[in-house]
């Protein structure tokens, strides 16, 4: 695999204004069994602080900071804490917490939201 | 009974070993004489040839004036003989020489092709902005899509 490639294609379609982007981002990106491609795709995915592109990486159970992998979690969680504005993941956080089904899936959005809210 | 020194047996053995050494060298300065001769480094069946080659065998009496010129005369073809032998020796070396250098050009000339080759061989990706971030932005979704499935399916097979 040719990394700066890979990489500099995930980017561009993280800056992407087609929406288009995201829909192959979270087909190609998320779903790809190599953790370092993942770990791209939710930054990438974080870094357009959309709606859509943002329930990818927190509503969806084994994507973005629900990862298995620990590492690809941490670094969707920092990319978030990182974020200028937070109101968008901030919101998509509290929807998560209230009325998602899967318990372990609120249980990590309630601790990403504290991190935020002690973060900003 | 005379008492010989180890120190004078010593000397005694040396001389020895001095005077062979010295029949050995005049036997070589012999040798090397008999290829003086023959200016030309020229050899047949092993022997080096002279210019005795080139005398008749058949002598004939040189004391009339009408047998100087003969003689001469052979003196200038003996002297002709040499010179054509020489020039054939010429000719044979700078034979051997062009055709050495000729191989030589051969040889260089297969391995410059090879190496052509080989390098023709190589995927060379001469486009080495293709892949900047800036220049894939402007590209349409559907294209970086398919650029993003073949890398990782490349990616998985490795």
């Amino acid at each position: 695999m040719n990394n700066r490639k890979v990489k500099n294609i995930i980017e561009a379609l993280g800056k992407h204004k087609d929406e288009e982007s995201i829909k192959v981002l979270n087909e190609l990106g998320t779903n790809c069994p190599i953790d370092e491609i993942r770990e791209l795709t939710s930054k990438a995915l974080i870094k357009k602080n959309t709606h859509d592109a943002l329930e990818i990486v927190i509503v969806n159970k084994g994507k973005g900071i629900n990862d298995l992998s620990a590492h690809v979690a941490m670094s969707a969680i920092n990319e978030l804490l990182a974020l200028k504005d937070k109101q968008e993941a901030i919101k998509i956080l509290d929807d998560t917490i209230t009325m998602h089904s899967e318990k372990e899936v609120q249980d990590t959005a309630r601790s990403v939201k504290a991190l935020m809210s002690f973060s900003s | 009974m005379q008492k010989i020194s180890p120190l004078r047996s010593s000397i005694e053995a040396f001389n020895k070993f001095k005077a062979l050494r010295a029949g050995k060298n005049n036997e070589t300065k012999k040798a090397d004489n008999a290829a003086s001769t023959n200016p030309f480094g020229i050899s047949f069946k092993g022997a080096v040839i002279q210019m005795d080659v080139f005398e008749k065998t058949d002598k004939t009496n040189s004391n009339t004036a009408g047998n100087s010129i003969k003689e001469k005369l052979q003196n200038t073809g003996k002297l002709l003989t040499s010179a054509w032998v020489g020039t054939i020796n010429k000719f044979s070396s700078i034979k051997t020489n062009v055709i050495a250098f000729g191989n030589k050009i051969k040889e260089n000339t297969i391995a410059f092709t090879n190496k052509v080759q080989e390098i023709a061989n190589k995927e060379v990706d001469l486009n080495i902005f293709k892949y900047n971030v800036s220049n894939l932005q402007n590209q349409p979704v559907g294209e970086l899509r398919t650029m993003l499935e073949k890398e990782l399916q490349g990616a998985g097979n490795e």
